[in-house]
């Protein structure tokens, strides 16, 4: 640690780190530049804008084990609005910076820049790179201009300078390419949490509130009362004559107009104070976004939310369906298969859904970038409900954001609205199925009762007895008349049970009508049936054919034991030749098979209905996605 | 409703047990009369 005295004032000018090279005077705001133990003043550094990021100078955190002070900060500003580099110094000496913007956070240290680096010129949006043997793709390119700078800085910076930076991701890590230096300097890191840098000496809470109290002026267009609820807002939009007016530039100009013929009325107003999920959140903005997919037009709501701690956030509203959008900096990793692209991000496979080219139509209060009404953005959105990847591109960056599908109710809760929201129409892309997991349990005990009804199938055919009580041949004269016949008493013997009667005739092509009566003989009970025996057979056309059969069998249930006789009347066609003989057996207890596939039948309906439930359920999801056509019916889950 | 499909899957079984038993068959045709006089006195062999 070196300190010096600040040739402006004579205030003590402290250079914690040994590669910092600038630092600003705490008291005058003079640059100072090092030179061995001598100061050079370049003059008084521009003033920073107001923010109300929670981070400050000899603010301290962990990084991954690594203690560190927030020693310098450079205030960058890009076409669609502002971001913090904080720069930081670990306890070994170590540099590295803390991106800040919309909440986001990014940690980042300088890496060797690889040769196959493309020139700025070169590098197009979604274009993938090699660093370090990691794949990025670029998501941003843009030219920045420094705003101010404070404390520590290990290069030369001022108001209006230029960098040309590109950005780049992947599903874990961030990078970016700073091309204000030849040969361009490379920073490689990764997106974090607040939270898990465990930062003390922080702002004070009251001073954020102070920072992000609203500000009220004029439209510039029509004199109309405008607020700013947030620090971070670069535009507001004017409900009442369409203008989009500058929030940075302290004259606000008007940045755009658009003609509207019909207001919207959000239904969370402007202004309204919600906590949800943890924290609280302030309505600033509003925006209408349309898709047109075969010249119909998809309509939906977003609503851009502000926190002091969490910073931007975002609720999407279609249908009555609800959604929390968070931005993040990562880039899942795309796999473009033939049949369904997926998205994989920290463990989870999104499939994609649909891609379309979202305008927007409408805008209402303040906004993070400087929206206009007509910018579009290609949209590619991946689900696994109830999440949802959308990948937003324009032609100067790529941004993916995560989904959370969210009750109306929760919304409802934590706004405290006065009237109910919509009930939702149909199924949303991410919506979770309310049979996720119902399924599979009913196909397990499908699985267990259908080996319970085999186990007892297989006990009952072993315990069988499947005796024949009694056979005889019989023989039928060709009379066209009914012939009557009487057989033998034969013993029926064990547990009530069944008992199958078979004939086995020698028709051919003819037919024989037997009226058979089984009697017992001490109780004079009697079990009727008539059987109808035909078979006919030819060919016709080179074809052979066949018609009925000649043998016959029926099942008589309930059959007690006893003493039984047969008593058969049997009609037979005329025209003599040859007598029809009929083998006739009867059988005792023969194990059937017809009441185990109707109890399987009947204990199936039950898993089919809840798969029905499950699958249609996802066919309507689907129905709305570019794979209509061919819609998947399998579930997000394994439950089919 | 998956309370009620074990309560009736418990119960299907346990009638599919019974009617194995009884030597139920959906492909039964007969028609049961007891005792009718004139079929007690049919058995003349």
């Amino acid at each position: 640690m070196k300190t010096a005295n600040c040739p402006s004032c004579g205030a003590p000018v402290t250079f914690r780190s040994s590669a910092s090279l600038l630092a600003v005077c705490g008291y005058c705001k003079s640059t100072l530049i090092r030179h061995d133990l001598d100061l050079e003043n370049l003059g008084r550094m521009a003033d920073l804008m107001e923010d109300a990021s929670p981070l400050q100078l000899g603010a301290e955190g962990r990084y991954k084990n690594g203690h560190f002070a927030l020693i310098g900060r450079i205030q960058l500003r890009y076409q669609q609005g502002l971001w913090n580099e904080w720069h930081l110094l670990f306890d070994n000496q170590k540099s590295g910076w803390l991106s800040e913007v919309n909440g986001n956070y990014v940690v980042t240290f300088p890496s060797p820049a690889p040769e196959n680096i493309p020139t700025f010129d070169a590098a197009r949006i979604g274009d993938s790179l090699q660093l370090h043997g990691q794949a990025f793709q670029i998501s941003n390119k843009e030219t920045a201009s420094c705003i101010a700078g404070e404390g520590e800085l290990p290069f030369k910076v001022g108001a209006g300078y230029e960098a040309p930076v590109i950005d780049l991701a992947n599903e874990q890590n961030s990078a970016t390419l700073d091309y204000s230096e030849t040969p361009p300097l490379l920073y490689v890191g990764e997106q974090v949490e607040l939270a898990d840098l465990k930062m003390t000496g922080l702002r004070e809470r009251e001073a954020l509130a102070g920072k992000a109290r609203a500000k009220s002026f004029n439209c510039p267009g029509c004199a109309a009362p405008l607020q700013i609820r947030a620090s971070g807002t670069e535009s507001v939009a004017c409900g009442s004559c369409g203008s989009v007016v500058d929030a940075a530039n302290e004259n606000h100009q008007i940045l755009s107009r658009f003609r509207f013929q019909n207001t919207h009325e959000p239904k969370l107003p402007l202004g309204a104070r919600g906590h949800l999920r943890g924290a609280d959140y302030d309505v600033v903005g509003y925006l209408r976004r349309q898709a047109t997919v075969e010249n119909i037009d998809y309509p939906w709501s977003e609503y851009l939310l502000f926190s002091e701690r969490e910073g931007f956030r975002w609720l999407s509203e279609a249908d009555g369906h609800w959604n929390f959008i968070k931005v993040t900096t990562r880039t899942p990793k795309v796999s473009r298969s033939l049949t369904k692209p997926t998205a994989s991000f920290l463990g989870t496979t999104y499939r994609h859904f649909q891609t379309s080219t979202a305008k927007v139509t409408y805008v209402l209060g303040e906004f993070n970038w400087r929206v206009s009404v007509g910018e579009e953005a290609l949209v590619s959105d991946y689900v696994a409900p109830p999440l949802m990847l959308s990948e937003e591109k324009t032609g100067q960056e790529i941004t993916w954001s995560v989904t959370e599908y969210i009750e109306p109710e929760e919304i409802s809760a934590a706004f405290k609205l006065e009237q109910p929201l919509l009930r939702p129409i149909g199924v949303a892309p991410n919506q979770p199925s309310p049979y996720h997991g119902k399924v599979w349990p009913y196909w397990k005990a499908f699985a267990a009762f259908a080996m319970g009804a085999l186990l007892i199938q297989v006990v009952f055919m072993i315990g069988a007895q499947n005796k024949t009580v009694y056979q005889n041949s019989l023989e039928f004269e060709r009379i066209g008349a009914a012939s009557s016949l009487t057989t033998e008493v034969f013993p029926v013997s064990g547990s009530t049970g069944n008992l199958v009667v078979r004939n086995q005739t020698s028709l051919n092509n003819d037919w024989l009508y037997l009226d058979m009566e089984l009697i017992e003989r001490n109780s004079g009970r009697s079990y009727a049936f008539g059987r109808d025996i035909s078979y006919y057979h030819g060919v016709d056309g080179g074809e052979s054919w066949s018609e009925g059969n000649a043998r016959d069998e029926v099942v008589l249930s309930e059959v007690p034991a006893g003493e039984y006789f047969l008593q058969i009347q049997a009609e037979t066609p005329a025209g003599g030749g040859a007598q029809i003989s009929d083998r006739l057996v009867v059988v005792r207890d023969v194990p059937q098979w017809s009441n185990f596939f109707l109890v399987l039948l009947g204990l199936i309906t039950f898993p089919v209905m809840a798969w029905w439930r499950s699958h249609s359920f996802e066919s309507r999801r689907w129905a709305e996605s570019d794979y209509a056509s061919t819609s998947d019916s399998d579930s997000d889950s394994s439950d089919d | 409703m998956f309370k009620t499909y074990i309560a009736a899957g418990l119960l299907a079984v346990s009638l599919f047990s019974y009617a194995q038993y009884q030597g139920w068959s959906v492909w039964s045709v007969s028609e049961s009369k007891p005792q009718p006089g004139t079929s007690r006195s049919a058995y003349h062999k």
